[in-house]
């Protein structure tokens, strides 16, 4: 059971929000309607809640009156939850007790037209945030004790420069390579652009860098077979060519395991004909010094790259490679022609435009092309590539008959670095380069805490970029070795002994493996690699797991208070709906759909929940047996879940769901699943709309009374 | 004369395909009547060999013809025991109507339907409790209470037997209950024709596992002097390809004992679960793979494929039930087999690995044997197996008695005619000898045995 | 329909039910696991009895409360009826005169267990026992247990009783003298023992609890793999060779339906448990 020993006493901040919230609803009304509320002491209005004076107010509120729970109801509390519970906490309050209702971008930014409709909305969400509050329990974030060595996968330049950084700063670093020499891609290129350097030079002086410290510990020929524990205690079992196993412990990983250039037997005559070669190729010929008879030259570009399926991304670097190449090359020997068939050029960066003219002026020939009509290359007579290009710019084709096709490929991700993605259970992207857990906010890090990300394993880029990122993530990775300790969420799982049953299934679906199965049937969270997303909770047959703060018992009580009083006469058009939304995605589509005034109906009501994989049989059933007229479940685009595959499960039961809807007579469609990523405002918009439309041509579920309270189903 | 038979009205394809309820609505009076006027009444009639109970077709025609309905289902009772799952399950096109002569002409007289039309009318006005028959105090065993077992029992009950049925499980019918699905077959209808050979004395004992509770031989120091042996055919046959135990893959069995015999589509009224997910792969192509590939359907899936190694020509499945089945949307992909399954990383079928088949030389069993294409091996997308691909003999009476021969698939050896085994005073009949065939033919051995164990109790000496 | 001779409460949520079933009492052996269905629209579930007591014409079953069926089950009383039981079903366990037997239960299979104990010490065998559960509240028969053992070992996961971890049964398979062992009890126990038992080529037995429809052979939907090969847990087993068993396959084979459970639980229990 949750809640305090003692009884709530609940403080209701409403926020004007300037004219943001101000405008639209009635907010005086809000603060009169809460303090109907039951356990609500106090209810206040501001003009911006999150100014130092709001805050104020907010803190000698509770010290003076004694609140021991706070909903502040104004904007997403993914923007300014954090604020506000820090000043809970300043004022003695834990930071856990404090609930936001969102009557901004889910309420007054959404039915701007409707201000009589949005001000009701408004209501029912705060009564929902008050239902959740008074449930809501004091909670203490672990910490964990960091072990102070790293480990990096992967001894290309991104990992050799984050060794070395972290090696610096004092911390014992172990580099795991699984080919035999270090370097990576590096060692096989020729030269850097753009300044020339040479490629196997630079890298060498590197490793013979981190050859030279003796804190950094290389091993080469080794792979990382199996990886447990967490932050600050990982417990790594690599294998060593000769089968030998290495164990390791360490507080951190960083994951540089690199790229590789695609070769694709058949692409543009590659693999069939000699002459073809890709630019790592024509890089390696090149170590060797310019090849005798060489006099003519094609180089294409995008090949197999920005399709409209497999590798649908643009490589990034190609376009410079190329143009180094045959400037190179141009230098060596001036009356070589160079042909670059290009579809654009990106020759971005510093000194880079300078590049591209110079090769123009060089007379370096360039020829564009479209996707729609790639060129083809053949086999000529005497044997050399032959190739065709239609050109849209003069209208026609051009035939080339040359010595040598090079195909600037793009980068993909490696067979070793999919499997590591599986041993780390670290998330890939739809593009299969590893996926950060924010592109703006966590760029060098994975959801996981304490596993980090550099370099090409991340997506193509140069080397420049991938130092400055291999930099980047050891100086994150550095900070929690250098605090010795760490705080982590205080969001986790947590099993009821008495109403387990011992079944397993929460050890079986929990996508981190956080939990243990001890010998006689009792599961065992690993606090530290539990990443809190609810799926053992939801799959738990008997409501013995839980999520703490997302308690069944924290969310149940949403949806009752929604519909234990009569709805107000002005909404009763609208049917109701409750949507559960998971706060990486649909509910942060939901809150950018606010922030560009798109307009939807005043049917749904959001509840936030960490993954769509929370969401059970429970919330469901509960919702339609308390008058719920539909229910939307939203979670990320199916292979973008931030808990790796959340949504899909969650999928899976609200099919099963619907069957045992049909059989209890209501309808099957009343309950849905949706796909929405955080950068679809316009879908969750459209989603919503259509739902209801759908959800109104339905006849009303029957209830048991018009004064609310449980109908009978 | 009219060459076109009455057709059967069914319930619409879009309505049919989201209830169990029966597909096939019956004739009405009318309809049965017109039907029953086609019959030429051949003074020769042909349709009665075809009948492997030999009821007396043209009588129990012209009683319809005539209105006189109570008469013809007397007829037919006399030698059929349950006409109401005869009328519905019988491949009528293959015995009686196959022989009938109108048949030459134009289409064969419905007999199946006209036969269902009076089962159907009699339970709907009660049926008679026929008369009990005086009591030998003689007591005969039969395992089983399928087609078989019911048939034996019930004849064996009219010569004056104390007949007690043995059955497993937990309702009387055997694959009446458990394998031929609601809307093909209705259980309320099996429980009556179950209820009619109670009405002739006959004690059927559920929950009565023979060879686990009793042992045959123990069925004798009880004081039976006979056992009539119909256990069936329920050991489900698997294809032995990698990863078939993965969850989502079910024997057609198991998926047709959820469904039907616990009703898992009333899950959560009912208690027992069954998964049907989107893409239903169901493997084999006879009667039991039609009414799996219904259910699935009726169950919620998206997309039901029957996929079957030969080609159509071969689908040992009534015509009936598969055009049944196509309207209803099934998709067929023939000459395919499955060679392997994949499975996602929480243990469930997400895939199966399928190979191209041609016809090559005919077999054993006259069909023309499937050969694998070299390098055709493709992927089906499927999160849902039913393996139907053949039942055998039930091994449990087989393992526990001692002296009974059985041949090496496991069905037991009988004289040919009388279900005679090499056990004294032991007869066996339906699919536990013949391996998996016909609700009749069952019902046919199933009759010769009680004719058999009547002649053999005659003669021998009252204990 | 089965009546009710007696109830008892072994441990929170851990009934013991005599039900009069006559024949069944008096073939019943430890090994056998019976099917029961608790009314007209209940499951077929299986439960290894726990005893059988010929001359009373019972036997007793021991269940834990883990389901909606379970949960029916027990809130039956003295003199209520079950509406089907069937039985005996499987292969009765071996027995033998092995020597020293070391027995390992699992929460409420420390019944059967117990059942299979009595009569490997009746035809001669020293048992060595332990039985475990996850906490003290759920450990059953001890007292029963110590009396047909020499020595007897508790242990519980959270450490509330006893070891909190088999890691002692090293010891003892090392200093040998363990002629054969008995494991009954949840998979991941039986598996631990298997692994632990086989760099010691002890040969351990244990009893497979895969979910089941028929239990009678007809269905495979116990299928189980041993030994590479595929059995019917009701027909071949639900005795095996432990070192043979692929548990994984087993475990997730056990929870394909967890999802549908929860909400037949939801149901019964009257939906959202919140109210």
């Amino acid at each position: 059971m949750s809640g305090l020993k003692e009884e709530p006493r609940i403080g209701v901040f409403v926020c004007r929000c300037g004219n943001n919230i101000g405008g639209v609803v009635d907010v005086s009304g809000i603060v009169e309607y809460a303090k109907t509320l039951p356990n609500v002491v106090h209810a206040e209005e501001n003009s911006y809640t999150c100014s130092s004076e709001g805050l104020s107010r907010i803190k000698e509120a509770i010290v003076r009156q004694s609140l021991n729970r706070v909903v502040v109801a104004s904007c997403t509390p993914r923007t300014h939850e954090p604020l506000f519970r820090a000043i809970c906490e300043e004022a003695g309050l834990n930071r856990y007790l404090l609930e936001m209702a969102n009557i901004r971008e889910h309420c007054s930014w959404v039915h701007i037209h409707e201000p009589e409709k949005a001000t009701e909305t408004a209501k029912e969400i705060v009564r929902m945030a008050v239902a959740k509050v008074r449930f809501l329990e004091p909670l203490k974030e672990p910490e964990i004790e960091i072990t102070p060595s790293a480990l990096i996968i992967g001894a290309g330049v991104s990992g050799l420069t984050a060794a070395l950084s972290l090696s610096e700063q004092g911390f014992d670093v172990y580099v795991v390579e699984k080919e035999a020499e270090a370097g990576g891609l590096l060692t096989n290129f020729h030269t850097l652009f753009p300044s020339g350097q040479d490629a196997s030079d630079f890298i060498e002086s590197i490793i013979e860098a981190v050859k030279g410290r003796r804190n950094i510990t290389l091993l080469a020929s080794t792979v990382v077979r199996e990886v447990r524990g967490y932050l600050g205690n990982f417990e790594v079992v690599a294998q060593q060519i000769n089968q030998r196993e290495v164990r390791l412990k360490v507080g951190v990983m960083i994951v540089a395991t690199g790229a590789v250039p695609l070769e694709s037997k058949g692409l543009y005559g590659y693999g069939e004909f000699e002459d073809v070669v890709t630019q790592l190729g024509f890089e390696q010929l090149l170590k060797g010094g310019l090849p005798e008879n060489l006099e003519k030259i094609v180089m294409i570009q995008c090949a197999g790259a920005r399709e409209e399926k497999g590798v649908t991304y643009c490589s990034r670097i190609c376009c410079n490679v190329a143009l180094k190449n045959a400037l190179y090359v141009k230098e060596k020997k001036p009356d070589i022609d160079i042909y670059i068939l290009y579809r654009d050029i990106e020759a971005y960066g510093r000194g880079y435009v300078d590049y591209y003219q110079k090769a123009q002026e060089r007379g370096v020939k360039f020829i564009r092309y479209t996707m729609e009509k790639p060129p083809s290359v053949t086999e000529g007579q005497n044997g050399k590539p032959r190739v065709e290009v239609f050109s849209p710019t003069i209208g026609r084709e051009i035939d080339i008959k040359c010595d040598l096709v090079v195909l600037s490929t793009s980068l993909i991700q490696h067979q070793a670095g999919r499997d590591l993605s599986q041993t780390l259970k670290v998330a890939l992207g739809s593009d299969n380069f590893f996926l950060e857990a924010h592109p703006k906010l966590r760029p060098v890090e994975f959801a996981q805490e304490g596993i980090f990300l550099c370099g090409t394993a991340h997506g193509p880029k140069d080397v420049a970029e991938s130092m400055t990122q291999a930099l980047a993530a050891a100086s994150k990775a550095s900070i929690p070795m250098a605090k010795g300790t760490v705080k982590t969420e205080a969001v986790k799982a947590v099993v009821d002994e008495e109403l387990c049953v011992g079944c397993g299934a929460c050890v079986a679906v929990c996508p981190y493996s956080a939990i243990e199965w001890l010998s006689f049937g009792q599961p065992k969270v690993v606090e530290a690699s539990c990443m809190g997303c609810g799926l053992c909770a939801a799959e738990c047959p008997m409501g013995a797991m839980q999520l703490r703060h997302y308690r069944d018992d924290q969310i149940v009580p949403m949806v009752d208070s929604l519909f234990e009083s009569k709805r107000a006469t002005v909404l009763g058009e609208e049917p109701s709906v409750v949507c559960f939304a998971c706060r990486w995605c649909a509910y942060a589509a939901a809150d950018t759909a606010g922030v560009m005034r798109l307009q939807y109906p005043c049917s749904v009501r959001l509840i936030l929940i960490p993954c769509s994989g929370r969401v059970d049989a429970v919330h469901i059933l509960t919702a339609f047996a308390r008058g719920a007229e539909g229910v939307m479940v939203a979670g990320c685009l199916r292979d973008g879940c931030h808990y790796i595959d959340g949504n899909i499960k969650a999928e899976r039961r609200v099919d099963a769901m619907k069957k045992a809807l049909e059989v209890m007579g209501i309808e099957g469609e009343r309950v849905e699943m949706f796909f929405i990523s955080a950068g679809m405002p316009d879908r969750f918009v459209e989603s919503v709309i259509s739902f209801t439309d759908k959800i109104s041509k339905l006849p009303r579920l029957r209830r048991a009374s018009q004064e609310g309270g449980a109908s009978s189903v | 004369m009219i060459k076109k038979s009455m057709e059967m009205p069914k319930q619409r394809v879009e309505e049919r395909i989201r209830n169990f309820n029966e597909v096939a609505l019956g004739y009405s009076e009318d309809q049965a009547v017109m039907e029953a006027s086609r019959c030429l009444q051949c003074p020769k009639p042909l349709c009665v060999a075809g009948c492997p109970v030999e009821v007396d077709i043209p009588s129990f025609v012209r009683d319809i013809k005539e209105r006189r309905f109570d008469e013809a289902i007397g007829k037919v009772r006399e030698k059929n025991s349950l006409p109401a799952i005869t009328g519905r399950v019988c491949p009528q096109e293959e015995q009686c109507q196959k022989t009938c002569v109108m048949g030459k002409t134009g289409e064969p007289i419905s007999i199946g339907r006209l036969e269902r039309f009076v089962a159907d009318h009699e339970l709907q006005r009660g049926v008679k409790v026929p008369p009990k028959p005086r009591p030998n105090g003689r007591g005969v065993a039969v395992v089983g209470s399928g087609p078989a077992g019911l048939t034996a029992a019930a004849d064996l009950a009219k010569l004056g037997y104390e007949v007690t049925v043995f059955e497993a499980l937990h309702e009387a019918g055997g694959v009446l209950m458990y394998g031929i699905p609601e809307f093909r077959l209705p259980k309320r209808i099996v429980q009556s024709e179950v209820d009619y050979v109670k009405n002739l004395g006959v004690t059927v004992k559920t929950d009565s596992l023979i060879g686990k509770l009793y042992t045959v031989e123990e069925l004798f120091e009880k004081g039976f002097e006979a056992v009539f042996i119909g256990t069936g055919a329920g050991l489900p046959s698997f294809l032995g390809v990698p990863r078939e135990n993965l969850c989502g893959v079910y024997s057609a069995n198991e998926f047709l004992i959820r469904v039907n015999l616990m009703r898992a589509y009333r899950f959560p009224e009912y208690d027992t679960p069954v998964w049907v997910g989107r893409k239903v792969a169901v493997i084999g192509a006879g009667n039991v793979a039609m009414d799996s590939a219904r259910c699935a359907l009726r169950l919620g899936a998206e997309e039901v494929w029957i996929v079957y190694r030969r080609s159509r020509q071969e689908a040992p499945a009534r015509l009936e039930e598969m055009e049944n089945a196509e309207e209803e949307g099934v998709k067929f992909k023939f000459l395919t087999n499955p060679i392997g399954f994949l499975g996602d990383k929480y243990g469930w079928v997400c895939g199966m690995e399928c190979i191209s088949m041609r016809l090559g030389e005919p077999d054993e069993s006259g069909r023309r044997r499937p050969i694998p294409i070299e390098g055709s091996e493709f992927t089906m997308d499927v999160d849902t197996v039913v393996v139907a691909v053949g039942q055998s003999p039930n091994p449990m009476i087989s393992r526990t008695t001692k002296g009974l021969q059985t041949t090496r698939w496991g069905s037991v050896v009988v004289e040919e005619g009388t279900g005679k085994t090499s056990i004294e005073g032991v007869y066996a009949g339906g699919d536990i000898v013949s391996g998996a065939a016909t609700v009749i033919s069952a019902m046919g051995s199933g009759k010769n045995a009680a004719r058999a164990i009547h002649e053999y109790l005659s003669n021998k000496k009252v204990r | 329909m089965y009546e009710i001779a007696s109830k008892k409460e072994l441990a929170p949520d851990i009934k013991l039910l005599e039900v009069y079933a006559e024949q069944i009492a008096k073939k019943v052996k430890p090994g056998h696991f019976v099917i029961v269905r608790v009314d007209e629209k209940g499951e077929r579930i299986p439960i290894n009895p726990a005893s059988c007591d010929v001359n009373e014409g019972t036997i007793s079953i021991a269940f834990h409360e883990v389901g909606k069926t379970t949960m029916k089950l027990g809130s039956l009383n003295r003199g209520d009826r079950i509406a089907n039981l069937v039985g005996p079903l499987g292969n009765a366990a071996e027995l033998g005169k092995y020597g020293r037997v070391l027995c390992v239960g699992g929460g409420v299979m420390a019944a059967p267990l117990h059942f299979q104990a009595t009569s490997l010490r009746d035809a001669g065998n020293e048992l060595i026992t332990v039985i475990g559960a996850r906490t003290k509240e759920q450990v059953i028969l001890k007292e029963e247990m110590r009396r047909i053992s020499s020595e007897l070992f508790i242990v519980t996961d959270d450490g509330s009783e006893g070891y909190s971890n088999l890691d002692f049964l090293e010891g003892l398979l090392r200093k040998g003298r363990i002629d054969r062992v008995v494991a009954i009890g949840p998979l991941v126990l039986m598996r631990e023992v298997a692994e632990l038992t086989r760099p010691y080529r002890i040969k351990t037995m244990v009893n497979l609890n895969p979910i089941m429809v028929d239990g009678t052979g007809m269905c495979g939907a116990c299928r189980v793999t041993v030994g590479g090969e595929m059995r019917f847990a009701c027909t071949d087993g639900p005795e095996f060779d432990g070192h043979l068993v692929d548990f994984e396959e087993l475990m997730v084979r056990r929870r394909m339906y967890v999802s549908r459970e929860k909400i037949a639980v939801l149901f019964y229990k009257g939906l959202g448990g919140c109210t």
